[in-house]
């Protein structure tokens, strides 16, 4: 089991490396000017001129992509950094740098740490959202299969994947917050009071599609595994109803939901562009979208190589969790 | 428009069409009085707060809050003295003399001096600051030494220490030299790069003094919480004896249109610029909201660059065509008091701007005597002739193609030229048009940098700013005539000499057709009754620098007391306050 892991996090690095170098070059060969971005759509040439050499972006692509990469992990007596270690994270001698924005000009890493745990909490929250709506909805509609229940909850998944994020996002705000009252229109508030209420709304627009796949995911599960002879069997031994549903086939059900769930968390945790820009949720989602437009390259590196690190962990842990799970696949 | 797009709009009609709420409270005549927070939002983020480095449209705003200047514009668009209680242009036009008010403190409290004007100055015009704009203050003796060296004996680059044209006169007095007249000096320095620093900025740039911001602008930071809002307080020791008046502002940011709209309507923010089209059309038509509401003068010209090194544009028959052809009135109308029709370069906000001249017409007549002359002529009956190959018009995300495009491409093939739109984002849109060779016709669009008719012409239009890459002037035009009298306007400080110069500036681009303008676009602003003294001028943005709020009328609470209705509220009318 040990070398199956560290085969999976051997592949995991170079997944990541292969993301970032490919973010890299795409980057550059975009028809866009960083520097002309920093400098404005009106900055006169002689000033983008020199912003471009102060930024090194007037060097061929090869020798940026060699700074970068080692810039991004090295020794803390490598050189590539010079004495300028601002702007790096340090674990022990290993320091990881991802540069200093265009935009902001703060150094990346700090960034995303400030953003990444509104990000993580938002995701938190509505994985909580996603999944309890979704086996809860799931299992009663299994349970009352062909019933007018039953054709209701199916319907409303239905309605919850289709449902566009924004717009789902401001039927809620107009309804909760703008006519009802209920909640704050959006923002990310002072107090961790504050942002467990602002959490309330872009979650709930978040968990709307997963809620609604999760949901069919289970109700197709349960229905499949009640009619199962281990759930006859059960009920034959005078295992109370709700016992075996729970403990009997709900049980079973939950493994491939496993996987989607550390999927969809990965996704997440990478942010939720269009519902943290509508919420004013300063995360990492609202962030990669704003560098994407100011061609601001050290965030948008940043952001890649965060969320395919996420992403590919939660992979990762997916693998771990069903294998240590589901005996079949720790046997092969 | 992508189907999302689409139903983003009709989701955002839909809301805005139920309704609007009226203004909250009642408009009465008080005396300015101290107190209160006024609360603004904006869908942009702001990125830096260190004046010699930010430069877009939000930290405008902010720095015109937090650093007070040597010279401002006025409502009215004159350049008077802010810091400096009097300043004198001498007769050649080269020196600059600034008297400093005595005692004004920085918000750290130490006092500003001469000495730290000049000190800001240096910091902003540093080679190694990230300044986006020092080629503004190009015209100050000793610049070129200063900002990018110069070789020595042995050829290697070296600096001089201090920037020779300012000169420190006495704790209170400084002139600025400048190596020629130079007419743009003045507006040039209202711009927030000038602006004295407090001590703690040092002579150099250093990346973190951007979060402190510390100057003697009437407020100061008291919080910035990077992408969610920015907190000012007012600076106690503000050199205008009373000012200003309100005791704290809370600016929120990324705040998309709709959220700040349904804030506005509760009163979570006193204040509102950024408003979706129908919601525009919206406030415009209510009369309750006519008293509050102010158009903002247009600061921005638009039309659509030719490039006259490519076909068919080449051809000054052809361009005076195609600036025949199109229909502004028409395009207008699509935004009807947004968009106004234009014929000239300068927009009304602008000094130089002349209500009376008669700049490019439409006429579609004389645009196919036009193509004629061009060998193309084209027959509106037949639909043959004209120019025998589709081009393209290039332009970015928005507005300005998605409506503009296709009623150029129906005006334009009445004179036989068949146009394809491309649209592209805004820095893939910089990155092709400013190249040379590539693009045939495309936006055309600038906004003042500041209030001087140079700025409309300079930049785009001169030959000067032509290059393989990165060419601010898109339509590569390039007009002796033209070029000299940029150069001499920009020297001539009489100004009635000066006016007659960019006047004929724009006869040129009338007739050699370098761009078919055009329209000047503007905004709308609206306050809630109880926000007093706020002034939209020609040189500022949303500037609350001498507003009051009537405590009386204004709630108390971002819910004034009044709780939801519960389930009610969802049936309820709009309106009813």
């Amino acid at each position: 089991m040990l070398r199956r892991i560290s085969s999976r996090l051997a592949w995991s690095v170079f997944t990541i490396w292969a993301v970032v170098s490919l973010t890299f070059f795409i980057n550059q060969s975009l028809p866009a000017d960083a520097a002309r971005a920093i400098a404005g759509p009106q900055a006169r040439p002689a000033d983008v001129a020199r912003i471009k050499s102060q930024l090194g972006l007037d060097r061929p692509i090869w020798a940026q992509y060699r700074i970068f990469m080692g810039r991004l992990v090295h020794f803390r007596s490598s050189s590539s950094q010079g004495n300028d270690h601002s702007s790096c994270a340090k674990v022990g001698p290993v320091h990881f740098d991802l540069g200093i924005s265009y935009q902001m000009r703060r150094p990346v890493i700090d960034v995303i740490v400030e953003r990444f745990p509104r990000t993580f909490f938002l995701a938190i929250v509505a994985l909580f959202f996603e999944v309890t709506i979704g086996v809860c909805a799931g299992v009663w509609a299994a349970v009352r299969r062909n019933t007018l229940w039953d054709y209701f909850t199916v319907s409303l998944t239905l309605v919850g994947i289709s449902a566009p994020t924004f717009l789902a996002g401001i039927l809620l705000q107009y309804v909760f917050a703008y006519r009802l009252r209920w909640l704050e229109l959006d923002g990310y508030g002072t107090s961790f009071a504050e942002h467990a209420t602002r959490v309330l709304l872009p979650a709930l627009t978040l968990a709307l599609t997963g809620a609604a796949y999760y949901t069919r995911l289970v109700r197709d599960d349960m229905i499949d595994l009640l009619k199962q002879d281990f759930v006859r069997t059960a009920h034959a031994k005078g295992v109370p109803p709700l016992g075996v549903i729970v403990r009997h086939a709900l049980r079973n059900a939950l493994l491939p939901l496993i996987t989607v769930v550390g999927l969809d968390f990965g996704g997440l945790v990478g942010g939720a562009i269009v519902t943290e820009k509508l919420f004013r949720w300063p995360g990492l989602g609202q962030l990669s979208v704003d560098s994407v437009f100011n061609r601001d390259a050290p965030i948008i590196l940043g952001t890649v190589i965060f969320a395919s690190t996420a992403i590919v962990l939660s992979n990762v842990l997916v693998d771990i969790s069903y294998t240590l799970l589901d005996p079949r696949v720790r046997a092969k | 428009m992508t189907r999302p797009y689409l139903l983003a709009l009709a989701c955002t009609i839909s809301l805005g069409c139920e309704g609007i709420a009226g203004p909250i409270g009642a408009r009465r005549e008080i005396a300015p009085e101290r107190g209160g927070t006024m609360q603004l939002g904006t869908f942009s983020d702001l990125r830096n707060l260190d004046p010699a480095l930010a430069f877009d449209t939000i930290a405008q705003s902010f720095e015109q809050l937090l650093y007070a200047k040597l010279v401002d514009y006025d409502h009215e668009g004159n350049i008077v003295p802010m810091l400096a209680e009097r300043f004198e242009v001498s007769p050649d036009g080269k020196r600059y003399s600034f008297k400093l008010h005595e005692g004004i403190l920085f918000h750290d409290g130490t006092e500003l001096t001469a000495d730290d004007v000049q000190r800001s100055i240096e910091r902003t015009l540093d080679p190694e600051t990230p300044c986006p704009a020092p080629s503004f203050y190009a015209g100050i003796a000793g610049y070129t030494e200063f900002h990018d060296g110069k070789k020595d004996a042995a050829g290697k680059v070296v600096f001089a220490p201090h920037l020779a044209g300012v000169v420190v006169d006495g704790r209170y007095a400084l002139h600025i030299d400048l190596a020629a007249p130079d007419a743009t000096f003045l507006p040039a320095a209202t711009l927030p790069f000038l602006a004295p620093l407090c001590k703690s900025a040092g002579r150099k740039y250093a990346r973190e003094w951007g979060n402190k911001a510390c100057g003697a602008g009437p407020f100061r930071l008291l919080d910035w919480q990077s992408a969610r809002e920015v907190t000012l307080v007012r600076h106690e020791g503000y050199f205008r004896p009373g000012q200003p008046y309100l005791d704290k502002i809370r600016w929120f940011l990324l705040m998309p249109a709709l959220s700040q709209r349904f804030k506005f309507e509760r009163g979570e923010l006193d204040h509102i610029s950024e408003l979706t089209i129908p919601d525009l059309v919206s406030y415009r038509a209510d009369p309750r909201w006519k008293p509050f509401g102010q158009w903002e003068p247009a600061k921005a010209v638009q039309g659509v660059f030719l490039n006259n090194e490519m076909e068919p544009f080449d051809n000054v028959e052809v361009r005076r065509a195609f600036a025949a052809a199109v229909d502004w009135e028409q395009i207008a109308s699509t935004r009807p008091e947004q968009f106004i029709a234009t014929s000239q370069m300068v927009p009304p906000a602008v000094p130089g701007h002349d209500p009376s001249f008669q700049g490019q017409k439409h006429d579609v007549a004389a645009a196919l005597e036009h193509m004629k002359n061009a060998g193309l002529a084209f027959d509106p009956v037949t639909r043959t002739g004209g120019y025998p190959l589709p081009v393209r018009y290039v332009g970015p995300d928005g507005a300005a193609t998605e409506i503009v495009a296709p009623l150029l491409q129906q005006q334009l093939s009445k004179i036989g030229i068949r146009i394809e739109i491309k649209q592209l984002s805004w820095p893939s849109f910089l990155a092709q048009t400013e190249q040379r060779k590539t693009v045939q016709l495309g936006y055309g669009g600038w906004s003042m940098d500041f209030p001087d008719p140079s700025d409309f012409f300079e930049p785009i239009l001169s030959s000067d700013n032509i290059q393989d890459e990165e060419s601010q002037n898109a339509a590569f035009f390039s007009n002796l005539e033209l070029d000299a009298l940029l150069k001499k306007a920009h020297n001539e400080i009489d100004v009635g000499a000066r006016s007659a110069m960019y006047r004929r500036c724009e006869e040129i681009v009338r007739d050699q057709a370098p761009w078919a303008i055009g329209m000047d676009q503007r905004s709308f602003e609206l306050v809630q009754p109880y926000v007093h003294g706020y002034v939209v001028d020609k040189a500022h943005v949303v500037d609350v620098r001498e507003v009051w709020l009537d405590s009386k009328e204004r709630p108390r609470s971002s819910f004034f007391g009044r709780r939801s209705e519960g389930m009610l509220a969802l049936i309820r009318p709009w309106g009813k306050r």
